[in-house]
């Protein structure tokens, strides 16, 4: 950006130049256009040209100010409206040394509160300034919650974004009820990981009976959590089978129909009774097994 | 310059009143002590004794300032008499 301001005269440029130079005054970009003779002065020689042509005879006029001198006006017409940017722009950059918003966003979202938590015992808070965040402890921590896969943290501005996401593919979710039975039977054993056990081994229940609580007890007072953990039930059940007649192929296939209802429980105890009839036989399968049930518990 | 200024020393020339040439963009005089003549095709100079006659097409004063003069333009042709 230069200061030179571009002067116009009616004069001729012999005479002009030979008077700025015995006054000592540098010029530029000289040039004749037509009538009149054009130069450039740096701006703190302008009175002193004007003085030098002071005569009326010579027509003088500044043709274009300095873009020093057009700034300077700009900025002086236009004090108010740079002030508020100022004022803007320094509120912006204080802004950017504070968190405003914590942003819990991606799958994982829904465990927006537990993240909360750990984010507040890394000391970084709402509306409080922003001294820095051990990422790496906020990371390792949120990948111990529940299904959670990956975490990432990035501030922009003054919100804090937090990217959980959670294994989607498996479709775990986290449920938010207690552990109940699902079918009716002999608690064999009970880990409750997180939450209550409200049965213990040995104690009988029906289906529907909840088994961990999604509660925990804090000096006699039940504070809502996720109930995480898995009962084992021994669990009796009856199965018929058709056959033509009686044989040890009917009777592996009746077994096989028994370890079909049982899916991926194991058998404890089996044994049959088979019925004539007019059709064939019926075998009769009485068989126990250990059915485990669980929730939030891979 | 430094290269230049021990030149114009050796050869015994006065580098106050020496000129410098770029062809086809500018030149360089200094000791310039009026001009008497500025158009676009030509630009006469004087330096002390010597009239310097420039010719070329294009032709500004792009500054002038205690003797130091710089015409810019297609300079094609530089005289002394």
């Amino acid at each position: 950006m230069n200061n030179l301001t571009k002067i116009k005269i009616v004069a001729a440029p012999r005479q002009a130049i030979a008077k700025l130079a015995r006054e000592g005054v540098p010029v530029y970009s000289c040039k004749k256009q037509g009538a009149y003779f054009t130069f450039s002065v740096p701006d703190n020689f302008i009175k002193k040209v004007f003085a030098i042509f002071s005569h009326p005879c010579y027509n003088i006029s500044v043709e274009r100010k300095s873009a020093l001198s057009r700034l300077k006006k700009f900025c002086k017409r236009r004090a108010f409206l740079l002030a508020g940017m100022a004022v803007f722009i320094a509120a912006a950059c204080l802004s950017n040394s504070f968190v405003f918003r914590v942003d819990v966003v991606g799958s994982g979202a829904y465990l927006e509160n537990s993240v909360r938590g750990v984010l507040y015992s890394l000391g970084v808070r709402e509306y409080a300034p922003y001294k820095g965040l051990d990422e790496a402890a906020l990371i390792s921590r949120v990948l111990t919650l529940p299904g959670v896969t990956f975490c990432s943290v990035q501030k922009r501005g003054s919100i804090l974004y937090i990217d959980v996401e959670t294994e989607e593919e498996s479709g775990v979710r986290v449920d938010y009820s207690p552990l109940r039975a699902d079918c009716g039977g002999t608690v064999e054993n009970i880990v409750a990981v997180c939450g209550t056990p409200l049965v213990s081994a040995g104690d009988k229940v029906s289906a529907g009976d909840a088994l961990i609580a999604a509660y925990s007890a804090v000096n006699d007072q039940n504070i809502p959590c996720l109930a995480v953990g898995y009962a084992t039930l021994s669990c009796s059940a009856s199965l018929s089978y058709a056959a033509e007649e009686e044989s040890d192929e009917a009777l592996n296939a009746a077994y096989a129909a028994a370890l079909l209802y049982a899916g991926e429980g194991e058998i404890v105890s089996r044994n049959y009774t088979v019925k004539q009839n007019s059709e064939g036989v019926v075998y009769t399968v009485d068989f126990t097994y250990l059915h485990t049930i669980s929730i939030n518990f891979d | 310059m430094k290269l230049i200024s021990k030149i114009i020393s050796e050869l015994g020339g006065d580098e106050a009143h020496a000129i410098t040439l770029c062809p086809k963009e500018l030149a360089y005089f200094r000791g310039v002590k009026s001009v008497c003549e500025l158009t676009e095709e030509k630009i006469v100079l004087m330096c002390g004794k010597n009239c310097i006659t420039v010719e070329g097409e294009n032709l500004s004063a792009d500054e002038y300032f205690q003797g130091d003069f710089i015409v810019r333009g297609v300079v094609s042709r530089v005289s002394v008499e």
